[in-house]
Formats: C-alpha cells, sequence, structure tokens
C-alpha cells in the first residue's frame, strides 16, 4: 500500500517503496506526466486498493485483467511503465490512464475509499 | 446432389484452400489499409511532419486478450529524428480509429504547424482535423459545446445529453465529452495535450449502438432489489492454507449502499443498455459459527435498468487501509508493526507479480 513514503534507518527500512527500490526519494507529485528520471518506480494503492474482481466497466472486464495485463504490455510488448498503464487501461478500462472517467487515477469511493498511485520514474522501460 | 467420397476430398481441400488464401488476402488488405489510416491520423490530427522522421513499423497484429479482437487491429510506429523519438500506438476496428496514444522523447516533436498557447484553440483543430478524418457528423456537437465556454479552465459544462469537461495540470488539458442517455453514462470521447501535443484520443464511443436507453427501475427500486438478491448470496472465503469454506451470515450495511447508472454491454459487445451497479458494504461475515475477521468486504449487483434482471453478483474484498499518505519519512519505534504489515503485503504483492509472469510466460511459449 502507498500510505506510506516510508525511511530508511540502518537496516531498518519500513514503508512499500523504500522495501522494494531502498529510496525515500521518488517523485510523488504528478510523476505520472512528470516522471523524475531515477529510473526507479513504484506503484501501490492509497488508501483501499481496487478488488480485482471488481468490474472496470468497460466490456465485461475486471481488474484483474487491467493489472496482468499492465505486466503484459511492460514486460512482453515492451513499452515504458507510462504507455503500458495507458495501453491497458485503453483496452480493459475504455479510458486513457489519466481520464477524468478512471477510478484508478482519479480515485474512488463509496464505499472504500482509494487510487492508484505513480511514483518516481514512469518513463522507463524494463529490462 | 450426391457426392460420391472419393470426389468430395478434394473438393473439400480446394474449397479449405481458398478460404484461408482469401482470407489471408483480406487480413493483408486491412493490414494495410490500418498502416495508411494511422500515418494519415498521425500527419493530419496530430499534425506531425512525417517527412522530418525516420518512420518504422513496430508491430500490426491483432490485439492479445482482448474481447472483440476478431476485427481490430493494433498498429505501432516509432518516428526517429535527430531531436528525439515518437512511439505512437493506435487501435482500429473495421480500420476506423478507436483510440490513439503517442509518447515522446527528446525534444519537441516536429509539426506542420505550431500549436497555440491557447488550448481551446488547438482542441479546436483537433476537432476540425478528426472530423475531415473521420467524415463523422458526430463531432460538430462537441465542437458547439466547446465553443460555448472562453476560457480553457477546469469546468464541466452540459447540453442536452451532452456533457464536456475540461481539466488542466501543469503539463497537460484534458478534454473529455460524455453522452448521458435518461441518467445512464454512455461511452465518449476525449483528447489529451501534453505540453500542447496531441498524445492521446478516444472515441470509443463510435464503437457503441444503443440498444435501448429506457430506465423503468429507479435508484431505491434497485437497491431493493439488490438487497432482495442477496438475502440468498453466499461465497467462499479462507484465511491462509486454509480450506475454503462458505460464509453463512452476514450484515448488509444497507444505508451505505451506492448506486451508479451506466450504459453496459448485454448481448453483444457493442450495444448498450442502462444498467443499475449497487455496492453495498457488508459487515459481521460468519463462516461457521466464527466471526471472520478479513479485510473490508462489499457485494455488487448489476441490475439492468430497462428489466430490472439481476445481470450479476459478485463479493468484492478490499485491502489496505483508510489511512491517507504519511509524508513523515523519520524512523520510530511504532513503525514495527506497520512494517511488518507492509512486508506481509510485499510478500503477496510479490507472489502475484512471479504468477502474472509464469502465467505470461506460459502464454506467450
Amino acid at each position: 500500500m502507498a500510505n506510506e513514503l516510508g525511511g530508511i534507518n540502518g537496516n531498518d527500512i519500513y514503508g512499500m517503496a523504500p522495501a522494494w527500490l531502498h529510496t525515500t526519494n521518488l517523485r510523488t507529485n504528478d510523476a505520472y506526466h512528470n516522471p523524475d528520471s531515477t529510473g526507479k518506480c513504484f506503484i501501490g494503492f492509497e488508501g483501499y486498493s481496487k478488488p480485482w474482481t471488481d468490474t472496470t466497466g468497460y466490456l465485461t472486464y475486471t481488474y484483474q485483467t487491467f493489472g496482468s495485463m499492465f505486466y503484459y504490455f511492460a514486460v512482453v510488448q515492451n513499452y515504458s511503465i507510462h504507455d503500458a498503464l495507458n495501453i491497458a487501461s485503453q483496452y480493459y478500462i475504455g479510458w486513457s490512464f489519466d481520464s477524468i472517467n478512471n477510478l484508478l487515477y482519479q480515485g474512488y469511493s463509496n464505499p472504500y475509499s482509494g487510487k492508484l498511485q505513480i511514483w518516481g520514474d514512469p518513463a522507463i522501460t524494463l529490462p | 446432389m450426391r457426392i460420391k467420397a472419393k470426389k468430395s476430398v478434394p473438393i473439400l481441400v480446394f474449397c479449405l484452400m481458398a478460404t484461408l488464401i482469401i482470407t489471408s488476402n483480406l487480413s493483408q488488405a486491412d493490414t494495410a489499409t490500418s498502416k495508411n489510416n494511422m500515418l494519415a491520423f498521425l500527419r493530419n490530427v496530430v499534425n506531425i511532419d512525417l517527412s522530418s522522421y525516420n518512420v518504422t513499423l513496430i508491430s500490426a497484429q491483432e490485439p492479445y486478450n482482448v474481447l472483440n479482437s476478431a476485427n481490430q487491429e493494433q498498429i505501432r510506429y516509432k518516428l526517429q529524428n535527430s531531436n528525439g523519438t515518437l512511439d505512437a500506438t493506435c487501435l482500429f476496428q473495421n480500420n476506423a480509429l478507436v483510440w490513439f496514444m503517442m509518447s515522446f522523447t527528446g525534444g519537441t516533436p516536429a509539426l506542420i504547424e505550431q500549436p497555440s498557447n491557447d488550448p481551446l484553440t488547438n482542441a479546436n483543430a483537433v476537432l476540425d482535423n478528426y472530423m475531415k478524418y473521420t467524415g463523422s457528423k458526430n463531432i460538430q456537437s462537441k465542437k458547439d459545446l466547446l465553443n460555448t465556454v472562453n476560457s480553457a479552465k477546469d469546468t464541466t459544462i452540459s447540453n442536452g445529453n451532452l456533457k464536456l469537461t475540461i481539466s488542466t495540470g501543469e503539463f497537460t488539458s484534458q478534454f473529455d465529452w460524455i453522452n448521458t442517455y435518461n441518467g445512464a453514462t454512455g461511452p465518449g470521447f476525449s483528447f489529451e495535450f501534453y505540453k500542447g501535443i496531441l498524445v492521446s484520443l478516444d472515441d470509443h464511443e463510435s464503437t457503441f449502438t444503443i440498444g435501448s436507453a429506457s430506465v423503468k427501475v429507479d435508484q431505491i427500486n434497485a437497491i431493493n432489489i439488490a438487497v432482495d438478491r442477496l438475502k440468498n448470496f453466499t461465497w467462499s472465503i479462507s484465511s491462509g492454507p486454509a480450506k475454503a469454506e462458505n460464509v453463512t451470515k452476514f450484515t448488509l450495511l444497507t444505508d451505505n449502499a451506492a448506486a451508479t447508472l451506466s450504459m453496459q454491454v448485454r448481448e453483444d459487445l457493442t450495444t448498450l443498455y442502462p444498467m443499475w451497479r449497487v455496492e453495498i458494504p457488508v459487515d459481521q461475515i460468519y463462516v461457521g459459527d466464527k466471526m471472520w475477521s478479513g479485510s473490508p468486504t462489499s457485494i455488487a449487483v448489476g441490475i439492468w435498468a430497462d428489466t430490472g434482471v439481476i445481470n450479476y453478483c459478485q463479493e468484492l474484498s478490499y485491502g489496505g487501509s483508510s489511512q491517507s499518505i504519511q509524508t513523515d519519512t523519520q524512523s520510530d519505534n511504532s513503525a514495527g508493526w506497520l512494517y511488518l504489515a507492509l512486508m506481509a503485503g510485499a510478500v503477496v504483492a510479490a507472489t502475484l507479480i512471479v504468477v502474472t509472469s509464469v502465467v505470461l510466460k506460459k502464454r506467450t511459449k
């Protein structure tokens, strides 16, 4: 969960992003449009995560398909993280990733609120 | 007419070969049309000066893991010059554009005409050019609504069933038109500029037709139908390695029920009907005689608003917590419990990534 920017204190690391990437210096403010060129990108939910079994509202897709196909576009078709999020969103949510209609990016509520956070450098392409 | 068995085999083989050849030629023709359509779109709508780039076709393929892929084609081009690189992808359905996205690295892309500093002027130009590109008359109503706006500030305006929302950021400006049908949100049309360059355009609305816009079930009735259906609903849950067991009892928090109305596909993937989505939080979940203390749960029920028939019923388990982002990065002892919880979450996430990776590798073999 991306509720916690986290920290590093010697051998003690807390927070999801530092645990994975060993840094607390990722850009958190609109990094999707303004990547920080660190070469590191963290994606996680703030608040409550969207259930994978929930429907996206486009055709009959669920967020599980969005999540797994984001991985496919990043790894198999070699799109950048930014573009893989965007293309998966077009196919399975029916809007561009940063659209005002995309609940993952804009945030959701009722009954549980949350949003998908993109920190750091989504311009990177996975090796 | 009877055909003798010996003669029928060569005839069948001939028919099969002919079908394959015709299908193959049709597919190649469609690919060529889509490729030409994409280059025309880049030149005439995105305003890219193609003559200043080395244009490379990266891929032209039927989309993978998409429900209605038979008539679709995903085209990806890379455009390079000494100033930078453009990576553009389009999806075409029956040779008509469904969506476009583009990212660029290096300097500003080479354009035929320089964009205005005013996003409204740029938006009008995109609508004009897209109207010429598609020949679609549906664009005019969007242009008419746009022309009632005086400045490109964050705003939402409506005219009849059409709603326009303009949203701007430090680098971006988005223009988003949504159609509503008796209160049901339908597909729309939108595009986005990044630093004045058109980087995405969605035209999903042109791929759908309206089957019915009749709303005979109101919001209160929809919630009542959902509550009634859930009297006999159960699902299975498990904690850790334990075998999944059925839920025997739960409490619906109907005061917190949320209902939204939107247009959704029913018999086929291109025809839309109004549907209520009712989501009700659930409390006091029992498995046998034990109360379950897992993640927050709700149940979503889809109800066709024109008939009252239930489309789906799905329990939803939420992870995480209601905390907002904590910006304090100082370490302290109280963070120990949080560290343990986050590491547990990390293990789950890592497992999901590994599983997804294995599945994808198997599929791509």
